[in-house]
């Protein structure tokens, strides 16, 4: 009798074990979609567009070496005004792209990128990284590069001169949280910036909460499911 | 005068553009590839033929990994010809990147410049030029960015004096310097020497300086 309720329970956590492990995999998956569609999009504008941006910049930039433009002024500063806009093209261009998936993404992992994101911000961006994070699937990865970031840029936004934290650790999830000292009194409006993160977040079982008080500080705090399977290695001892 | 130079880039059209475009300007391009590993293939073939180019131009993402392949053909290569100069053209600011490049110690000149910079084609030659005679060159931006990535290690320091570090590291001489921000001679003078005596570093002549200045941001993160 009793050994026979033993094997039940047994049978049944395995049967748990199989189904958190199916939910993972399929989290997995629609995590993966995404990322996979972020990163053609990616490939396309680095390999299309960029290089033909940066292209006709070098053929303008050789035509203006010409010492006929000295003896026409007007045809000199249309010149000098189609460069200025492709070097903005460029710029703009660079920040869309980045904002999608670095490669140093994948090669030196979350804190790393966003200490690049932090040192080419304009105001103060702090990244603390106290424990090493486990490894995460790519996909799980991207989503919280794209949450920090966003984050990152909506303080930016909202609250120009606040200096902003962002504290990345991992125990069962990975919590990422963007505090900033500006002013307070965000919210979550539908089809806004914040809304867009929770929703891009709760497809995987991800949960983002604001804390913005009149006054501030505003905390923008994510927690994101490792979606790790059995036998991968979670947090890092 | 000719520059002997192998220029690397994925991108056919990119490439081509910059072949052609060096060419007009009196270079001369002794080999091209579209791949990081044809690029050291390459570099040592022409070594061992006794041609080593005088400096390689190269881009950071490349196949076969399409990660920073070209970066680290660049570091290897730099690792084993001492005297090959190299200028890395990115397409984005990565100062982790910057900041590998200008930690190797080296005898030959080293740039990282976006590729944008290609647009004003009087500056990049003579970004290049530089390189070429043993020079360092930095993007402005990237500089900015490893000031900012190094911000800790720069607390004694004064608005001021960042601001003359930020031009030092781009590779501007006092004089510049004076003159871009307004100063005169002798106010930069002690600027730099209070930099200098802050950071611990042992005021050199400038091109040693700027690599001082970069290896101290590289090791500041």
């Amino acid at each position: 009798m009793v050994f026979g309720r033993r094997k039940s329970d047994d049978s049944h956590e395995r049967q748990r074990a199989r189904e958190v492990e199916d939910l993972a995999r399929s989290r997995r998956i629609i995590v993966d979609a995404y990322e996979v569609e972020r990163r053609r999009i990616e490939r396309d504008l680095h390999d299309g567009t960029q290089q033909y941006l940066v292209a006709a910049a070098m053929k303008l930039g050789e035509a203006m070496l010409s010492p006929a433009i000295e003896g026409d002024p007007a045809v000199k500063s249309l010149l000098i005004e189609a460069r200025s806009s492709l070097a903005a093209g460029l710029d703009s261009l660079r920040t869309t792209v980045r904002g999608i998936h670095p490669s140093i993404l994948t090669e030196r992992g979350l804190a790393a990128a966003l200490d690049d994101v932090a040192a080419d911000s304009a105001g103060t961006v702090r990244i603390v990284c106290p424990n090493a994070l486990p490894v995460l699937p790519e996909g799980v990865l991207a989503a919280s590069y794209f949450f920090a970031t966003e984050a990152i840029a909506n303080a930016a936004k909202y609250a120009p001169g606040a200096s902003v934290t962002v504290l990345l650790a991992a125990d069962d999830e990975l919590r990422v949280s963007v505090v900033d000292t500006g002013p307070g009194g965000a919210r979550i409006v539908p089809g806004h910036g914040l809304s867009g993160l929770r929703e891009r977040l709760a497809a995987f079982g991800g949960t983002m909460l604001v804390s913005s008080p009149q006054g501030g500080p505003t905390k923008v705090a994510a927690a994101i499911p490792l979606l790790l399977l059995r036998g991968e290695p979670g947090v890092a001892l | 005068m000719s520059g002997r130079l192998v220029v690397a880039d994925d991108s056919t059209l990119l490439r081509e553009g910059l072949v052609g475009l060096l060419e007009r300007q009196g270079f001369d391009i002794i080999g091209q590839e579209g791949r990081a590993d044809a690029l050291t293939g390459l570099i040592d073939r022409l070594a061992g033929e006794g041609q080593l180019p005088e400096a390689v131009i190269t881009d950071v993402r490349m196949p076969p990994g399409m990660g920073n392949d070209g970066l680290r053909a660049a570091l290897e290569l730099k690792g084993r010809y001492p005297g090959l100069g190299m200028l890395v053209l990115s397409q984005y600011v990565a100062p982790m990147y910057a900041q590998e490049l200008f930690a190797l110690p080296s005898e030959a000149g080293t740039g990282y410049l976006l590729k944008d910079r290609i647009a004003d084609v009087a500056d990049f030659i003579a970004s290049l030029r530089l390189v070429l005679n043993g020079g360092v060159v930095i993007d402005p931006d990237v500089a900015r960015a490893m000031m900012r990535a190094s911000r800790s290690g720069l607390g004694e320091l004064t608005p001021r004096e960042l601001e003359v570090l930020e031009l030092m590291a781009r590779g501007l001489s006092n004089t510049q310097i004076a003159t871009e921000l307004y100063l005169s001679g002798a106010a930069v003078a002690k600027h730099v020497s209070n930099i200098f005596m802050k950071l611990g570093l042992v005021p050199g002549e400038e091109n040693r300086r700027v690599r001082a200045i970069l290896a101290f941001l590289a090791e500041a993160q």
